[in-house]
């Protein structure tokens, strides 16, 4: 009851509820069922088992996490600063008892929880439907499901903390956050030796590669162990997090004087 | 002396090149205080530091004798209606105000009494239901203000809060302003509409150029401006041959606007002269005792 109406989780919810408002939340689940489509489109054309899983984790390998997710994760947590500096309406934030710190968490969590809410169930539902109606061999969807979700919840956590970040220092955040995208995360997770390090995707890719045992997904490159596949990301977030309400504690929002 | 509710000294906010405080000093409240300035004259500039949203460059602004920079504690005794047209739109009224509250740490039921209550006080209960981006420039201030009072604050910025409102809000706004000071609390209202001010109060804090031109009593601060033509206006047919009278306009067949560098002698002896000179006066006023014309004076 409590923690159901502490202003933290009162942001979080707003912040939830405001970021799916209107089109935009229509559009990003739509998005985010891409892949659920491509699958049901392959098996509405005949194809299943080994093939099938195959299509299903390249599918995730090479679409969902490394461009849906991405997508998703900047469409949502680019705004959650940047809007209301804009509009201005941070004002009536910065004017309550609930501190910098608070407003930065609040907001967080209402993107991890709207981000998890979107990006979770095309995760389950396309492997639900492989599963089900794909005939696939046995034991090649063992620990898949997990290992994706997995994957999916570590990409929200260190996605939305560098996007939230840059939506807050920078009116570029948008088109900053996409070169990140696919500049940085490409470019550095497609180099050699210990480069990809860099990348937060090596790390989402490394996880079903240690967890899966066979099939597209289990044959991605890594020197990773799954502690630090697991806690890169989210030490990484936790700076990013700590960065933005460092940034935010010393920051005069206001774009222009009166 | 009652300690003032807001102190600023030596107040200076930069934008880049852009000065929005500069050197700003000085004192408001107890009470209604006016924050009179032309658009860009840094009211809001000024608003927003107060309010902890913005991080001076110099100089101290204190509120209630707290800076007012990073003290979120204090945020329970202010109220803020900022000036911008930006809200929650998908929200509804009611939803916007409880919200707030909520994360302002009131538990849910207490933070619905206290939204009926100040959607009650700025008429806007009865269009809780709607969405807030249907809603004209009117009800929207009347949702800003409902917002800032929800919590019972000791003490109220208002920033244009009239802006856009129909004649008939304007009263009802105004008198709910008066209501709030007469309960105790202290309202600092700003408005490039200077008579709009003058209705409220005659405490003033006149802002141009991010500098204090002048603060106090409306009226002591036109005794201080003496030393420059005092402009009144009379209903009358002749004042030509005063000695107290500077120059003479006739504006209208039966007016004429006489200027004066002595007014208190100037209108203790005018009583006396009508009735000598068999002048019929109907009515006097001081053109200059309105906030414009005293803006005017310091700002030259």
């Amino acid at each position: 009851m409590a923690l159901r109406f502490h202003p933290i989780s009162t942001l979080a919810w707003v912040t939830a509820r405001g970021s799916v408002s209107g089109a935009k939340g229509i559009g990003l689940i739509i998005g985010a069922f891409l892949p659920t489509f491509v699958i049901i489109g392959l098996i509405a054309h005949g194809i299943t088992g080994n093939d099938l899983v195959s299509a299903y984790e390249l599918l995730v390998g090479e679409l969902f996490l490394p461009m849906v997710l991405l997508i998703v994760a900047l469409l949502l947590a680019v705004p959650l600063f940047r809007e209301e500096i804009d509009q201005q309406s941070l004002s009536y934030l910065l004017t309550r008892t609930l501190g910098k710190p608070g407003i930065v968490l609040g907001k967080y969590l209402g993107y991890v929880l709207v981000a998890c809410t979107i990006l979770l169930p095309p995760v389950v539902v396309s492997y639900g439907i492989v599963a089900i109606w794909g005939s696939p061999p046995a034991g090649m969807l063992d620990g898949v499901l997990p290992a994706l979700l997995v994957s999916t919840v570590l990409g929200i956590i260190a996605y939305g903390a560098i996007y939230l970040f840059l939506g807050l220092v920078t009116r570029s955040a948008l088109i900053i956050g996409l070169i990140y995208a696919f500049v940085w995360e490409y470019l550095i997770g497609g180099l050699s030796g210990l480069a990809p390090d860099l990348s937060v995707m090596h790390y989402l890719m490394s996880l079903p590669a240690l967890w899966v045992s066979q099939g597209p997904l289990s044959q991605y490159s890594t020197h990773l162990v799954l502690w630090q596949v697991i806690a890169a990301p989210i030490i990484f977030a936790g700076v990013l997090i700590f960065l933005t309400v460092f940034t935010f504690w010393d920051f005069g929002f206001i774009p222009s004087p009166d | 002396m009652s300690d003032p509710v807001v102190k600023a000294v030596n107040a200076s906010k930069r934008y880049g090149e852009v000065l929005g405080l500069n050197g700003f000093t000085a004192n408001f409240g107890p009470g209604i205080t006016g924050l009179v300035g032309p658009n860009g004259a840094g009211k809001s500039t000024l608003f927003r530091v107060v309010t902890g949203q913005l991080k001076l460059d110099a100089g101290q602004i204190t509120i209630l004798g707290t800076d007012a920079w990073n003290t979120q504690w204090k945020n329970r005794l202010i109220g803020f209606c900022p000036d911008h047209p930006g809200l929650y739109d998908w929200m509804n009224p009611e939803e916007f105000v409880r919200t707030l509250l909520m994360i302002d740490g009131f538990d849910p039921d207490d933070a619905e009494r206290r939204t009926r209550r100040s959607l009650e006080t700025v008429e806007m209960w009865e269009y809780r239901d709607r969405k807030i981006r249907t809603f004209s420039k009117g009800m929207r201030q009347r949702v800003k203000v409902a917002q800032a009072i929800a919590h019972e604050p000791k003490v109220l910025f208002l920033d244009e809060p009239l802006n856009g409102m129909d004649p008939v809000g304007r009263v009802s706004l105004l008198e709910l302003f008066s209501k709030l000071a007469s309960e105790g609390r202290h309202l600092i209202v700003s408005s490039h509409v200077l008579h709009e001010v003058e209705r409220l109060t005659s405490q003033i804090v006149m802002i141009s150029n991010g500098r204090a031109l002048a603060e106090g009593d409306l009226h002591r601060i036109r005794e201080l401006l003496d030393q420059y033509p005092h402009t009144i206006e009379i209903e009358t047919r002749i004042l030509t041959d005063h000695p107290d009278v500077t120059s003479i306009r006739f504006p209208a067949p039966d007016r004429i606007t006489v200027q004066t560098s002595v007014p208190d002698t100037f209108y203790q002896n005018l009583p006396e002269v009508a009735l000598m000179e068999g002048i019929n006066i109907i009515g006097v006023r001081s053109l200059d005792d309105s906030l414009e014309a005293v803006f005017r004076f310091l700002s030259r």
